[in-house]
């Protein structure tokens, strides 16, 4: 008897599974399981700190990049604004930032002029190599600069171009490698905009 | 007699100006440049926005970062606004053809860049020149080669377009207008 009510029970749990939610189809690569995102204080293109664990209920949308990045930044902030624009309302809960990999060169007013330009809500944070190192290793970020004596540049910054989404919770979610399509990147990101915060 | 040296004298003056007309000089720019065996379509360029840029001095106080220009560990280094122009070049030629430089009046310097990308890491770097294969095409595009604006001097805006003068090895100087948009 009491072998049925456990056969019982797990029916109704199977049925319950399968009435509730599926489990969202996310296309970008995730991360199971979802972990904490590593916390960091940056300071903002208006020169204002900014926490990542302070974000929560917002969907954070990180790219590593710098300013005078040729045309891969310019490309996936590109493709970040179109993706916002087709979020439309779910945008709201989304906050896209512009990690710099040049603080050398990307000043607070330079990070504003340049994220700005894709979309007004994008921020650009900044912070010293020393706040960047711990930051760039947790998140497996690749950064190296590079000498260019042949170049008016000075030097560039290679670096790997992964966007980062890290979900209301404040947990790493998903990563995207460069180049995912906008449709595929506007459909995890809606998805994330819409869990309980 | 008379008739026939009117009609060559029409047939010299015909050349003359069917000559002077063939000249690549100017072309608008959705009508592909011929530069000899080359053409070119497709040209553009990102916008670029000067507002906000700290020109001179820095309101930051005495850190000196951010100014254009500053001496570093880097030397004098820029530190402007850059941008990318990007085109599709065609050679109909049987040699192979190579760019080897650009200019425009939009930037204090130009240069033909490459992004090389392994393992979704990019690395830019700068070439000497591009090849355009005999018979064949070479794309410029973003995520690989393309024309790097460095210190663009104006703001560069969308629907505008750019003459910019390439040069090549064998076909010379070639103008193209580069439409400003987001790709």
């Amino acid at each position: 008897m009491k072998q049925y009510s456990f056969i019982l029970l797990g029916m109704v749990l199977l049925m319950l599974t399968a009435c509730g939610p599926s489990a969202p189809q996310f296309r970008g690569t995730v991360l199971e399981p979802a972990e904490p995102a590593f916390d960091f204080t940056l300071i903002d293109e208006q020169g204002q700190p900014f926490t990542l664990s302070e974000q929560k209920g917002q969907v954070v949308v990180l790219f590593f990049g710098f300013t005078m990045c040729p045309d891969i930044c310019p490309a996936a902030l590109a493709d970040l604004s179109v993706v916002s624009r087709e979020l439309g309302a779910d945008a709201e809960a989304i906050q896209v930032a512009l990690v710099s990999l040049d603080p050398e060169r990307d000043t607070s007013e330079r990070l504003q002029q340049y994220v700005t330009a894709f979309d007004p809500r994008f921020k650009g944070l900044r912070g010293d190599e020393a706040t960047l190192a711990p930051i760039l290793k947790s998140y497996g970020v690749y950064s190296e600069q590079r000498e260019l004596p042949n170049s008016a540049m000075g030097y560039t910054i290679d670096h790997s171009g992964f966007i980062y989404a890290i979900d209301k919770a404040g947990n790493w979610r998903i990563l995207f490698a460069h180049g995912t399509a906008v449709e595929d990147i506007t459909a995890d990101l809606r998805l994330l905009a819409r869990e309980g915060g | 007699m008379r008739n026939t040296i009117s009609v060559i004298l029409l047939a010299i003056s015909s050349l003359i100006l069917a000559a002077c007309g063939a000249a690549p000089t100017t072309t608008p720019a959705v009508a592909p440049a011929t530069g000899m065996a080359l053409e070119i379509r497709d040209a553009w360029v990102r916008p670029a926005n000067m507002a906000a840029m700290p020109m001179e001095g820095n309101a930051q106080g005495g850190s000196g970062h951010g100014t254009m220009d500053q001496t570093t560990e880097h030397g004098s280094m820029s530190a402007g606004t850059t941008t990318a122009g990007y085109m599709v070049i065609k050679n109909s030629g049987s040699e192979p053809d190579y760019l080897l430089a650009a200019a425009a009046d939009i930037a204090e310097t130009i240069e033909l860049h490459n992004v090389l990308m392994e393992d979704n890491v990019m690395r830019m770097r700068p070439v000497e020149k591009i090849e355009v294969p005999a018979g064949g095409e070479v794309e410029l595009r973003p995520g690989g080669f393309h024309v790097m604006f460095i210190d663009v001097t104006r703001d560069v805006k969308e629907g505008e377009s750019i003459p910019v003068t390439l040069t090549f090895e064998r076909a010379g100087t070639v103008e193209v207008n580069a439409v400003v948009r987001q790709p």
